[in-house]
C-alpha cells in the first residue's frame, strides 16, 4: 500500500492532467493555412444569420412592409410599432450576430499575424494573405453594419481576441473612430482581394462566393453615403461601375430568385443551399428561412409601397411589355382564346410583388389572377393582400403549389440573398450626382435601372445623356408620369424625391439599408407620418379571372374612397373601411430613440464600461 | 499472496504463533448448547440478538422469546435489543439461562457512520444523523431522497416532479452553489463515493448517515460542500439463515387540476372577442367553431386521455442473509414498477446486491456485487401542458394510432384551409411521442482489512462501477386522411424521427487507509491516514434519422433521410487524488476532539490551482458526565455540547471549463448549383468552419465553504426523550459562477459565460430534532419524532460586472413570452423571484387614459403594472418617482421558491400485533409561480377567462384575453401568477397487523405482517395548482410550476414475510 501511495504521488500530475477529448484546444489549433481557412469559413458562416441583414425587422420598421395582418393594430410588434428597446430580441440578436462575426474574424487575423512570419514558401504566404484579406474585409462589413445600425454608431471596438478584463469590457468608440477602423479593413480588401467572382474562380474551384475587392469598394462607397459624404462616396461608386465589368441582369428576378446566382449584377451575396447537408441543424445548416418568412406573408408590402408598385409606369413602346398569348376569358371565366396585349402592371411589380388582379405575372406557374383557393395552394392564393415575390421560387416551382412545404425541406431554402448589387450602386451613384447638381448624369443611371424593367424613362430623349433614344423607349419629362395634372419637368429636386421615395423602394424593397437611408435624409418620421396619414379600403375579390375559385377575402387595397380600376365585371365590396398603416409607429417614432437601434440590454448588463468612451 | 506476506515478515510469524496458541486454548473449553427465554416486564421479547462475546456466533430470539445457541462453558453471552440496556451474562457451564432485559431508550451507544469510520453517538462531535432501514421502508419509492423527506432536520428534500423514477432534490443546509444542478450532496455507498445518486433500492440499505456540517463533510474535501450521504448496505449476521420477503401493490391518483372552459364557454368568448376586435355584432362573427362545423357537439377533455387514473405501483423484494464463522452473506433482489399517472410515463427497476464478508484471523474481506437495470418511459416534452392547450371543441384523439382516417375537412373554402386537420395530426403525433431510457449498471467493490496489531489496522478498498444508458426517442409517423381518403400532408415541421442516445460511464475508485486506535487509561486516540484515487470516464453519442417510411418499422433502417450522429462534446475523463489525515481524541468520553485535514487534487483545474487543503476541527463536551451534573442526572440523563468548524469544496462544473477550445460546425458553402452561366463553380461543397466559440478561465479554482456549527444534545427520562439543537453559519467563498461576458466579445446564448470564482453566499440555519419513545408495560409502545429546520440563504457578493443574473431556466410557461423570473442578486437569497407588481384591471376609459402615460399601448381590460419608484428627483438618495414606463427596473423582490422553514412529524405506535405509523411534512413560506395557470391563461382556455373583464363584464378583476399568448396582461414575470406555496402534507399513513406467533409457528414461518398504507393522502395548502411542492431542477426553476408532473396520492396494501 505504501508503494501505491508513492506511485500515485509520483505520477499524480500525469493522472490529473486531462485534456478535452471533444475538441482541439486553441493552443493546438491555428497551426497552418488550412486551419486559418477553416477559421475563415466560420467567419463566412456568421454571415448566414438572418439578423445580419435583418430583412424582416428592418422592412417593418421602415416604410417598406407591415407584419402579417397587422394593419389593424391588434397585437404589438415592437419593430413595427417603433416600440423597440434595449430588451427587444431583434436588437439583441442582431448585435450578437455581428459581434460573433467580429470575434471570429479577429481570431483569423490574430493567428495569421502570428503565422505570417514563418511561411516558408511564396505560395503559402500568398494563400495566407488572401485569407487574411478576406477576414479583414468581412470584419469591415460587420463593423459597417454595427456602425450604421446601433447607438448612433458609437459601439465597442473589439479589434483582437480579448484576454484581460479591459479587453472583455470594452468602452465605446466614437462613430468616427469605428468608421476609420472598418474603412481601413475595407481598403485592405480593395487593395489585396481578387476583384470579382470570376477572378476568385482562377484560384481554383470552391472560391465562388468569397468577398471581392469590388464588394469592398461598393461597401466603402456606401459607408460614405451613410454619412452623406457624397464626394468620397462618388469616387468608390465610379470605380465599381467602371472597373469591374458589372452589368445589370435581365430582370430583377434573375438576382433574387436563385436562378442565376453570382450573376453580372451581383457584387456580394450570401450563399445558401439546400442541395447539400440538408439534414444539418443549427449553424451547420447551409439554408435560409427568409423564403418562408416572405412566402407565409409574415411580412407584406406596406399599402403605400403596394400603391407605388401599381403605379410603376410601364413603357408602351417597349415590346417586352407585351403579354404574348394572354388568355381571354368569357363571362364564366372560361378561356376562349388568347391575345397579345399590353401588361396591366409593370414587370418590376411582377418580379417584386404579387397582387390578386395581376393577369400577366406568373406565381408558381399560375397566373396571379387565376390563382385560387384550392387544396394545397400557397397562402397567398387565399386571402393575403399583397405579397413580396423576392427570395421566392415563384418562377421555378409550377402548378400553383407554392414553396416546398414537405417535412424534408422544413421551411428551408437555398436562394442567395444579395448584400449589394449593381442597381443599388447605380442609384447611389445617381444620388451623388444629384447632390452635386449633375442632373443628366443622375438621370442616366436612374434610367438604366428603369430601362431594365421596361419602364417609361425620365427626362428628355434629346438630352445628351439619354442612352436609350430609340423607338422602343418612351421618355417623359414629367416626374409623376401623369400629363393630366400638367407637365412637371424633371429637376434635381423632384428627381431626388423620386429617387428616395419611388425608385429606391421599388427597386430595392427588402434589400438595401432603408433605415439608414431614411435617417440620413432626415425623413424617417416624416415618411412614417406620411404612411399613417393615408387611409385605405379593403376589397374582396369575388371570383378569379377564370371564375373557378371562391371569394378571396380582403385581398385588394385602394386608397379610401377609390374603386379598383384594374379589372372589370367583377363584383367587389369593401369592408371595413379605412385601414391605415404605421399609425402607432409614426406616433411613437422618436428620432433620437428609433433612428438607430439601441445598444442591447444584454451588453449593458454585462459590460461595466458600456456608457464610457474610449479615451 | 497472503502467505507470502506472512512468510516474509517476521513480526507476522510471531502473531501467527500467538493466534494459533489462542485457538488451542479455546479448544480445551467444553462445547454446550445454551437455551432460554428473554423477557421484559414479564412478557417474552422476540428479536433479541444473542451473541457469544468475542466471536461471530449468534442467534435471535423467536416470537416466544426463546433462543438456543452453541457456546463453550467459559463463554459470555451478550443480549441486545433496541430500546433496552444490553446485558452480558457469563454461561459458567449452565445450559439454561432465562434473562430479563431492562428498558433503556438511550441511544448513546448507537454506532454512527462517519466518513472513513464509525463513532459511538456519545463521542460524536459533528452534526451527523442516522436513519435506519425501518424508517426508510415506510415510503414506497424508487428514490432515496423521497424516503428521507421529513426524517432529518436540515435536510430539505423536495420532489422534483411526480414523474416515475425522478429523483428528489436534496438540499443539505441550503444552497451550496450558484451553478444549476450542483447543490446536491455527495453519495458514498459502503465507502465508495458516487458521482450521482447511486439508485439503490431501499430494501438493500441498512442505514443512511447524513453528514450535515462541514466539520464532518470536510473528510470528503472537494466534494463535501453539499453535505454527504453515507449509505451502508445490509450485511449478513452469523446465525440462522434469515429470509425476508416484502411485497407491496397500490394505485395512484391525482387529486387536483387546472379548471378549463367548456366548448360553449370557449365559443362564447371567441365570438365576443371577434365582435370586439372587428366591430361587428356578435352574431356576425365567424369563430373557430363556425369554420369547423362538425366539431359543434364536441366537448373534449384531453385530460381524460392523457391522465391515467389509478395507475398501479408495485414494489417487491427478497432478502436472504445469514452466515457462519468466518463467512456472512446478504443477498437482496428487488423489483420496483410504477406506471405514471400520465400517458407514456413508466418506471421499472430491478436491483440485485450480493454482499459477503470473509473473516480469517486478522484478515477481513468484504465484497459487494451489484446489478441494476431500469427502464424509464418519458412522454414528449410538455405533454402535460397539452391538456391546457387543447380546445374542448377539437375532436377526441385515440392514442397509439398510426393513422387518422375520415377526418372531416369542411372548411376548405375558409382562410384556415386544411390547417386544423394538419394541426390535429400534429397533436396526435405529439401525444404518441415518447422516449424510453434503459439503464444498466454493474458494480463491484472489495474491502480488505488487516489488523496488524490490536491497535493498527490497514484497509484497502476498491470499487468499480460501469453503467450504460440508452435513450430512444421516437416521434412516430402518423398519417391523416380526409373523408375522401386523400392523405393530408403534415406541417413542414411535423417531422417523424428516431433519436438514440447512448452514454457509457465508468468509475474506478481506490483507497488505502491506515488506522491506529489506542486507549491509554482514560485517553482514547484514533489516528487515520487515507490515500484516495478516483477516475471517471464518460462517453456519449447520439444518432438521429428522419422521415419514417412506415409507422410499423421504427428501427433506424425504417427512416429515409437525415443521418445525424453527434457526440455533443460530452465525453470526459475526470480524476481525483485525495490525501487525508484525521485525529480523534477523547478523554474519558467526556472531552472529545476531532481534527482532520484533507488535500485534494482534481483534474477539473489547471495545474496552478489543482490542489486544495480542507481542514476541519470539532470539539465535544459531555457535560452530563461531570460531577456537578449528578444532581439532575436522573432527569436529564445526558447533555452534550458540540462545536465544529470545517472547510469543504466543490469542483462540480462542466469538465474542461479551464480550457479554451475550437469547435467544428460553423460551415459555409462556396459555389452554387444555380450559378450564372458565365461562371463555372457549380460544385457545392460545404466549407467546414472551425473556431473558438467561448472563453475559458484557466484560473478557475475551488469553490469553498467554511462552516461553523454549534450543537447541543440532550436526553431525558432514561433516554426516552431526546432533543438536539444545531445552529450554523456557513460562508461560501469564491463561488463558481457563470459570469456572462458582454456579447460584444462575440459570445451569447449557451456560450456567453465563463466559469469564474466570484460570488459569496451565506447560509444561516437552525435545526431541532425531538424524539420520544415509550415502551408500555402492557405491550403498548409508541414513539414520535419532530424535526424543524430553518435556513436563511443570502447572496453576499456577486460578480461586479453581473450584479443581477436572470437564471436561464426560470420561465414559468412555455406558451408565452418566456420571461425569466428568478435572479441571483446581492442581498437576496439565491434564485429569488423578481416580478412586476400588479395593480388590478384597467376598467374604465379614465383609468385607461391615466395608465397610457406609462404604457401607451395599453387597452381596456388589461392588467395594470406598478411603475416602481426608481428615479430620485430630489437628490436625497431615495428614489421617489417612477420612470414613466414599465421595464426591467420595475421588477421587485417577491420571495422565492425557498421555504422559511420546514417541519416533519413522525408518529408510530404498536400494540400486540397491530402497528400504526404516520408521517407529516410541512413547509412554510415558499412561493410558487403557478405556471400551469399562466399556460392555460396564455392558451385562452382557463376557466377564469370566462369570467374575465369584457365589455359586458366590466367589473371583473380577471384580465381580458385578447387572443394572443403574448398579451401584456399574461406575461410571466408578474405577481398575478405568484401564490403561497406553504403546505402541510400527510405524506404517509399506515396500519399493519402481524400474525401472532402461534399461527405463524403452525405455518412454519417466522413472521407475517400485512398492512395498508396511503401516501400523500392529504395536503393542506392554499396553492391553487396541482401541487405546491415544486422542486424541478432544485435551483433555477425551484418554485416554478412549469406544468410539472404532479406528485400523486398512493394507496397500497403490502405483505412482509420472514422465514
Amino acid at each position: 500500500m505504501c508503494m501505491l501511495v508513492l506511485v500515485s504521488q509520483a505520477c499524480s500530475d500525469d493522472f490529473l492532467d486531462q485534456t478535452n477529448p471533444n475538441s482541439l484546444t486553441t493552443k493546438s489549433f491555428w497551426k497552418n493555412n488550412s486551419q486559418l481557412n477553416q477559421g475563415l469559413n466560420s467567419v463566412y458562416s456568421a454571415l448566414k444569420n438572418n439578423d445580419v441583414l435583418g430583412i424582416q425587422n428592418e422592412s417593418v420598421r421602415t416604410d417598406l412592409a407591415v407584419p402579417s395582418g397587422y394593419r389593424q393594430a391588434t397585437r404589438p410588434d415592437e419593430m413595427y410599432f417603433q416600440d423597440f428597446t434595449a430588451n427587444t430580441k431583434y436588437v439583441e440578436n442582431k448585435w450578437n450576430a455581428l459581434y460573433l462575426g467580429v470575434f471570429r474574424a479577429n481570431q483569423v487575423i490574430e493567428n495569421y499575424e502570428r503565422l505570417a512570419v514563418d511561411y516558408t514558401t511564396e505560395a503559402a504566404a500568398e494563400e495566407g494573405s488572401r485569407v487574411y484579406a478576406q477576414a479583414r474585409a468581412l470584419r469591415g462589413y460587420f463593423y459597417y453594419v454595427l456602425n450604421t445600425s446601433f447607438n448612433s454608431g458609437n459601439i465597442p471596438l473589439v479589434s483582437s481576441v480579448p484576454k484581460d478584463f479591459e479587453e472583455f469590457q470594452k468602452a465605446l468608440s466614437s462613430s468616427e473612430a469605428v468608421q476609420a477602423f472598418y474603412r481601413d479593413d475595407l481598403q485592405y480588401g480593395i487593395d489585396n482581394l481578387p476583384s470579382t467572382y470570376a477572378d476568385w474562380e482562377s484560384y481554383g474551384s470552391n472560391n465562388l462566393g468569397r468577398i471581392t475587392a469590388g464588394a469592398c469598394e461598393a461597401l466603402m462607397g456606401k459607408s460614405f453615403l451613410a454619412e452623406n459624404d457624397f464626394q468620397n462616396a462618388e469616387g468608390y461608386f465610379k470605380n465599381v461601375i467602371e472597373n469591374y465589368n458589372y452589368a445589370l441582369a435581365e430582370d430583377i428576378a434573375t438576382t433574387v430568385t436563385g436562378i442565376a446566382e453570382f450573376n453580372s449584377e451581383s457584387i456580394f451575396e450570401i450563399n445558401y443551399t439546400t442541395n447539400v447537408n440538408l439534414e444539418t441543424t443549427g449553424e451547420e445548416s447551409l439554408a435560409q428561412n427568409i423564403t418562408y418568412i416572405v412566402f407565409n406573408a409574415n411580412i407584406q408590402p406596406s399599402s403605400w409601397l403596394a400603391m407605388k408598385y401599381r403605379a410603376d409606369k410601364i413603357d408602351p413602346a417597349d415590346p417586352a411589355n407585351i403579354n404574348v398569348g394572354a388568355d381571354v376569358y368569357n363571362e364564366n371565366g372560361e378561356i376562349i382564346g388568347t391575345e397579345d396585349r399590353m401588361r396591366l402592371y409593370s414587370k418590376r411589380m411582377g418580379d417584386c410583388m404579387g397582387q390578386v388582379d395581376d393577369p400577366d405575372s406568373p406565381m408558381y406557374g399560375a397566373i396571379n389572377g387565376e390563382y385560387g383557393n384550392a387544396t394545397g395552394v400557397a397562402p397567398f392564393a387565399r386571402n393575403r393582400v399583397n405579397m413580396f415575390k423576392k427570395f421566392l421560387h415563384w418562377n421555378t416551382i409550377g402548378g400553383g403549389a407554392g414553396e416546398d412545404r414537405s417535412t424534408l425541406m422544413n421551411n428551408r431554402s437555398g436562394i442567395n440573398i444579395p448584400v449589394i448589387r449593381l442597381a443599388d450602386v447605380y442609384l447611389m451613384y445617381a444620388e451623388c450626382m444629384l447632390e452635386s447638381g449633375n442632373l443628366p448624369e443622375g438621370l442616366k443611371y436612374i434610367n438604366r435601372v428603369r430601362k431594365r424593367s421596361h419602364l417609361v424613362l425620365l427626362g428628355k430623349a434629346s438630352e445628351a445623356g439619354a442612352e436609350f433614344n430609340n423607338l422602343e423607349t418612351t421618355y417623359m419629362d414629367d416626374i409623376d408620369f401623369d400629363s393630366s395634372n400638367g407637365q412637371q419637368p424633371v429637376t434635381v429636386q423632384n428627381l431626388m424625391e423620386h429617387l428616395r421615395f419611388t425608385e429606391r423602394p421599388l427597386e430595392l424593397s427588402l434589400e438595401g439599408d432603408r433605415a439608414t437611408d431614411l435617417r440620413r435624409w432626415g425623413k424617417f418620421k416624416e415618411q412614417l407620418e406620411h404612411l399613417a396619414s393615408i387611409k385605405y379600403d379593403y376589397w374582396h375579390y369575388e371570383k378569379n379571372l377564370n371564375g373557378k375559385h371562391g371569394t378571396r377575402y380582403k385581398c385588394f387595397l385602394t386608397v379610401s374612397g377609390e374603386e379598383p380600376t384594374t379589372y372589370e365585371g367583377k363584383k367587389v365590396f369593401n369592408q371595413p373601411p379605412e385601414v391605415q398603416d404605421a399609425v402607432v409607429g409614426a406616433q411613437k417614432f422618436n428620432e433620437s430613440l428609433h433612428a438607430y437601434l439601441p445598444m442591447p440590454q444584454s451588453e449593458i448588463d454585462s459590460n461595466l464600461n458600456w456608457d464610457e468612451f474610449v479615451q | 499472496m497472503k502467505n507470502k506476506l506472512l512468510l516474509i515478515r517476521k513480526s507476522r510469524l510471531k502473531l501467527m504463533t500467538l493466534m494459533l496458541g489462542l485457538c488451542f486454548g479455546f479448544a480445551s473449553a467444553q462445547e454446550l448448547s445454551v437455551s432460554g427465554t428473554v423477557s421484559a416486564d414479564g412478557a417474552p421479547l422476540p428479536g433479541v440478538s444473542v451473541v457469544v462475546k468475542g466471536t461471530q456466533t449468534g442467534a435471535v430470539t423467536d416470537f416466544d422469546g426463546l433462543y438456543t445457541i452453541n457456546a463453550k462453558s467459559t463463554d459470555v453471552l451478550i443480549f441486545s435489543y433496541i430500546g433496552f440496556a444490553t446485558k452480558e451474562i457469563a454461561i459458567k457451564g449452565k445450559t439454561s439461562l432465562n434473562i430479563s432485559l431492562e428498558e433503556d431508550a438511550s441511544e448513546l451507544d448507537e454506532v454512527i457512520v462517519v466518513g472513513y469510520g464509525t463513532q459511538r453517538k456519545k463521542e460524536l462531535t459533528g452534526a451527523v444523523v442516522q436513519v435506519k432501514s425501518e424508517e426508510l421502508a415506510k415510503t414506497t419509492t424508487s428514490d432515496i431522497g423521497t424516503a428521507l423527506q421529513g426524517q432529518i432536520a436540515g435536510v430539505n428534500i423536495t420532489a422534483s416532479s411526480g414523474q416515475p423514477g425522478e429523483e428528489a432534490n436534496i438540499l443539505i443546509r441550503g444552497f451550496s452553489s450558484l451553478l444549476d444542478g450542483q447543490n446536491g450532496p455527495l453519495y458514498v455507498v459502503d465507502g465508495i463515493p458516487y458521482n450521482s445518486d447511486p439508485q439503490l433500492s431501499i430494501s438493500e440499505i441498512e442505514s443512511i448517515d447524513v453528514l450535515k456540517d462541514a466539520a464532518s463533510a470536510s473528510i470528503y474535501g472537494t466534494r463535501g460542500a453539499g453535505g454527504v450521504i453515507l449509505i451502508t448496505t445490509k450485511q449478513g449476521k452469523v446465525g440462522k439463515m434469515d429470509i425476508r420477503v416484502n411485497s407491496e401493490y397500490g394505485v395512484q391518483d391525482i387529486t387536483s387540476g387546472t379548471p378549463l372552459m367548456s366548448s360553449y364557454q370557449l365559443t362564447y368568448m371567441d365570438m365576443l372577442r371577434g365582435a370586439q376586435s372587428s366591430g361587428k355584432v356578435q352574431g356576425g362573427v365567424n369563430a373557430e367553431i363556425h369554420r369547423n362545423r362538425s366539431w359543434f357537439t364536441n366537448d373534449t377533455a384531453l385530460e381524460d386521455l392523457i391522465l391515467n387514473d389509478l395507475a398501479p405501483i408495485q414494489n417487491h423484494s427478497i432478502n436472504v442473509s445469514g452466515g457462519k464463522d468466518g463467512l456472512t452473506y446478504n443477498f437482496n433482489a428487488s423489483f420496483y414498477d410504477q406506471s405514471g399517472i400520465m400517458i407514456n410515463s413508466d418506471y421499472s427497476r430491478f436491483n440485485i446486491r450480493s454482499n459477503t464478508q470473509f473473516t480469517k484471523g486478522n484478515w477481513k474481506i468484504a465484497t459487494g456485487l451489484t446489478f441494476k437495470r431500469d427502464e424509464k418511459t418519458l412522454p414528449n416534452y410538455g405533454v402535460f401542458n397539452k391538456i391546457l392547450e387543447y380546445k374542448p371543441f377539437q375532436p377526441d384523439i385515440e392514442l397509439g394510432q398510426t393513422e387518422l382516417t375520415d377526418v372531416t375537412e369542411d372548411d376548405v373554402d375558409e382562410p384556415g384551409g386544411i390547417g386544423p386537420i394538419r394541426n390535429l395530426g400534429g397533436v396526435a403525433r405529439n401525444l404518441n411521442t415518447k422516449e424510453v431510457r434503459d439503464g444498466t449498471s454493474n458494480g463491484a467493490n472489495i474491502q480488505i482489512d488487516f489488523d496488524a496489531t490490536p491497535s493498527l489496522k490497514f484497509t484497502a478498498r476498491g470499487g468499480a462501477n460501469f453503467s450504460h444508458d440508452k435513450g430512444v426517442r421516437i416521434i412516430p409517423r402518423l398519417d391523416v386522411y380526409n373523408t375522401a381518403g386523400d392523405l393530408i400532408p403534415p406541417n413542414p415541421w411535423d417531422i417523424s424521427l428516431i433519436q438514440t442516445a447512448v452514454t457509457d460511464n465508468n468509475k474506478l475508485t481506490f483507497e488505502g487507509m491506515m488506522n491506529y486506535h489506542k486507549k491509554f487509561g482514560k485517553h482514547d486516540l484514533n489516528l487515520l491516514l487515507v490515500n484516495s484515487l478516483e477516475q471517471t470516464e464518460n462517453e456519449y453519442f447520439r444518432a438521429e434519422k428522419r422521415d419514417n417510411a412506415d409507422a410499423a418499422v421504427t428501427v433506424f433502417d425504417g427512416y429515409t433521410t437525415g443521418d445525424l450522429i453527434t457526440s455533443d462534446g460530452r465525453d470526459y475523463k475526470r480524476t481525483l487524488i485525495g490525501y487525508l489525515g484525521r485525529i480523534q481524541y477523547n478523554y474519558d468520553g467526556k472531552y472529545i476532539f476531532s481534527g482532520s485535514i484533507r488535500r485534494d487534487g482534481s483534474s477539473q483545474f489547471s495545474p496552478q490551482n489543482r490542489w486544495g487543503w480542507f481542514p476541519s476541527a470539532s470539539l465535544g463536551w459531555n457535560v452530563s458526565d461531570e460531577a456537578f451534573w449528578e444532581p439532575i442526572k436522573e432527569t436529564v440523563n445526558s447533555f452534550k455540547i458540540r462545536v465544529g468548524y470545517g472547510t469543504t469544496g466543490n469542483d462540480r462544473f462542466a469538465s474542461y471549463s479551464n480550457q479554451a477550445v475550437v469547435d467544428l460546425g460553423q460551415d459555409y458553402v462556396f459555389g452554387s448549383a444555380d450559378v450564372d452561366p458565365s461562371l463555372n463553380s457549380t460544385t457545392e461543397t460545404p466549407a467546414l468552419g472551425t473556431t473558438q466559440e467561448r472563453y475559458a478561465n484557466e484560473n478557475v479554482k475551488w469553490e469553498t465553504s467554511k462552516e461553523r456549527n454549534l450543537g447541543v444534545d440532550l436526553a431525558f427520562f432514561n433516554g426516552k426523550l431526546t432533543f438536539s439543537n444545531d445552529v450554523y453559519v456557513s460562508e461560501k467563498k469564491d463561488l463558481l459562477f457563470g459570469v456572462v461576458n458582454p456579447p460584444s466579445t462575440g459570445v451569447f446564448g449557451s456560450n456567453r459565460s465563463s466559469i469564474l470564482n466570484i460570488g459569496d453566499m451565506r447560509n444561516t440555519g437552525h435545526e431541532m430534532a425531538l424524539k420520544f419513545n415509550h415502551y408500555g408495560k402492557k405491550g403498548f409502545n409508541w414513539n414520535m419524532g419532530l424535526t424543524y429546520a430553518k435556513n436563511v440563504n443570502l447572496v453576499t457578493k456577486t460578480s461586479p460586472n453581473n450584479p443581477v443574473i436572470f437564471l436561464d431556466n426560470s420561465y414559468i410557461s412555455q406558451r408565452g413570452p418566456r420571461e425569466l423570473v428568478s435572479v441571483i442578486r446581492e442581498g437576496y437569497e439565491a434564485a429569488a423571484f423578481f416580478l412586476r407588481e400588479t395593480d388590478g384591471i384597467i376598467k374604465t376609459e379614465e383609468e385607461l387614459e391615466a395608465y397610457k402615460e406609462i404604457d401607451p399601448a395599453a387597452s381596456l381590460g388589461q392588467l395594470r403594472y406598478v411603475d416602481q419608484l426608481t428615479v430620485d428627483t430630489d437628490d436625497d438618495g431615495i428614489p421617489d418617482a417612477g420612470d414613466g414606463k414599465i421595464d426591467q427596473d420595475d421588477k421587485v423582490y417577491k420571495g422565492s421558491g425557498s421555504e422559511d422553514f420546514n417541519m416533519g412529524f413522525n408518529f408510530g405506535a404498536n400494540y400486540k400485533g397491530v402497528d400504526f405509523s404516520m408521517n407529516w411534512y410541512g413547509s412554510q413560506g415558499a412561493e410558487v409561480m403557478n405556471g400551469s395557470k399562466a399556460y392555460a391563461y396564455q392558451s385562452g382556455t382557463h376557466a377564469d377567462i370566462y369570467y374575465s373583464w369584457t365589455v359586458v363584464n366590466p367589473l371583473s378583476d380577471i384580465p381580458y384575453y385578447d387572443g394572443s399568448p403574448n398579451t401584456n396582461s399574461y406575461r410571466d414575470a408578474s405577481d398575478y401568477f405568484l401564490e403561497d406555496g406553504s403546505f402541510i402534507r400527510l405524506r404517509n399513513i399506515s396500519l399493519g397487523y402481524s400474525l401472532p406467533s402461534k399461527l405463524t409457528d403452525k405455518m412454519k414461518i417466522g413472521k407475517l405482517r400485512i398492512y395498508v398504507q396511503a401516501q400523500n393522502l392529504l395536503t393542506i395548502t392554499n396553492y391553487s395548482g396541482f401541487d405546491p411542492e415544486v422542486g424541478n431542477n432544485g435551483f433555477s426553476s425551484r418554485g416554478i410550476d412549469q406544468g410539472t408532473y404532479p406528485v400523486t396520492s398512493q394507496y397500497k396494501v403490502g405483505l412482509q414475510l420472514q422465514f
